[in-house]
């Protein structure tokens, strides 16, 4: 499997974590959490909005720039679909450091959205380190 | 011979410019993701900076005006760590850590409809359970808060210092803060000084301590609803479903 087939993947299920998120987040609803963990805490926290706007809602146009710019060829688009991706997962893991050690709880859907940012920060990185279409 | 030579040297040449070419590929795509990711660190950063610069913590330090916290807790009944009616059916004991930045959260958001709502009305009576496991500044706080249960002040000066968080261990909780936020909640300062490192204090945080463990609290805050024998745990989210549920039995 390409790295871009992976990066359009990982986008597309991104999407549906960060619009899940999204929408607990401004509907003000209980989120699912399996695994034990305190959703409702973190989204509840002062780390799950940034500058008034929440954490879920960024995430959300991130994951759709990805998906975007996985279908746009070219360096300079390789170059800032690694950048978005970079800057995803540097904020996925300062919220995960937030919400494990001053929220004190952890939010599987925050943990699936760093592990997807991960995969999206590598992935992009290769296409563009070895110049993938 | 010699145009098979000149032939060689033309393929090598070829290879080499290919080679070149292609080095120079390398090169400009480690400058594309050297690039990204400098700016990816900065722009981390800077949003990293924007949401610290808005939490309570910063808005304290600022000198933002902090709401007061008597009116939540006016006209209600303490004695020590209790706050209500002795005759409610319901109790609820929370469990706090004073630098615990949810319990502070908690404290502004679910905490004032719950006494509105509840003890105000004599139905519930609820118990802090001060707890000192986040450091050094946690100590200090929970002795001092203890105090403040001695002069029946507790519920004040809790609220009050939660409104004015600062870095957790940064070694803000010294003698000037706590007068300040002594000041705010009505507490005696001298008197809570005095008390502060007694047996009586000493004796109060061992047993919320021990509370803690027998309870299973595994993080502050937490809520145990109890009547009649029967507790419950439950988080700042459930607080107000297992009030109700208790009230019910």
């Amino acid at each position: 499997m390409s790295a871009r087939t992976i990066s359009v993947l990982a986008s597309v299920a991104g999407l549906g974590v960060a619009g899940y998120m999204s929408y607990v987040q401004l509907g003000e609803a209980e989120a699912v959490c399996f695994g034990g963990g305190g959703c409702s805490r973190v989204h509840a926290s002062d780390a799950a909005e940034l500058a008034g706007v929440p954490v879920g809602l960024l995430g959300l146009f991130g994951y759709a720039a990805l998906l975007a710019l996985a279908f746009v060829h070219g360096e300079a688009m390789r170059a800032l679909a690694t950048l978005v991706a970079l800057i995803g997962l540097g904020f996925s893991g300062y919220l995960t450091y937030v919400s494990i050690v001053e929220i004190e709880a952890t939010c599987p859907w925050c943990l699936s959205s760093l592990a997807l940012m991960t995969t999206l920060a590598v992935t992009n990185s290769l296409r563009l380190l070895r110049g993938d279409r | 011979m010699g145009s098979r030579a000149s032939r060689k040297a033309g393929a090598a040449r070829q290879r080499r410019a290919v080679d070149e070419q292609a080095g120079a590929e390398r090169r400009r795509r480690l400058v594309w993701f050297a690039g990204a990711l400098a700016v990816a660190v900065v722009v981390v950063a800077v949003a990293i900076a924007a949401s610290r610069g808005g939490d309570a913590t910063q808005a304290a330090t600022d000198g933002d005006p902090v709401p007061a916290p008597a009116n939540t807790f006016d006209g209600i009944p303490q004695d020590g760590a209790w706050l209500g009616a002795p005759s409610a059916s319901v109790v609820v004991e929370e469990y706090v850590d004073l630098q615990c930045v949810f319990c502070a959260q908690v404290t502004r958001t679910t905490l004032p409809s719950v006494v509105e709502r509840h003890v105000r009305t004599g139905d519930v009576r609820m118990r802090l359970r001060v707890l000192a496991f986040l450091g050094p500044d946690s100590v200090e706080a929970a002795r001092f808060a203890t105090a403040a249960g001695i002069q029946d002040r507790q519920w004040e000066f809790v609220h009050a210092f939660m409104d004015r968080q600062g870095e957790e261990n940064s070694g803000y909780v010294d003698e000037a803060f706590l007068r300040s936020v002594a000041e705010v909640s009505g507490v005696d300062a001298d008197r809570a000084f005095a008390a502060a490192d007694g047996d009586e204090v000493t004796q109060a945080l061992a047993a919320a301590e021990g509370a803690a463990v027998d309870a299973g609290v595994q993080g502050t805050p937490s809520f145990r609803v109890g009547r009649d024998g029967e507790w419950e745990l439950a988080s700042g989210d459930a607080l107000e479903r297992a009030i109700t549920d208790a009230l019910r039995r």
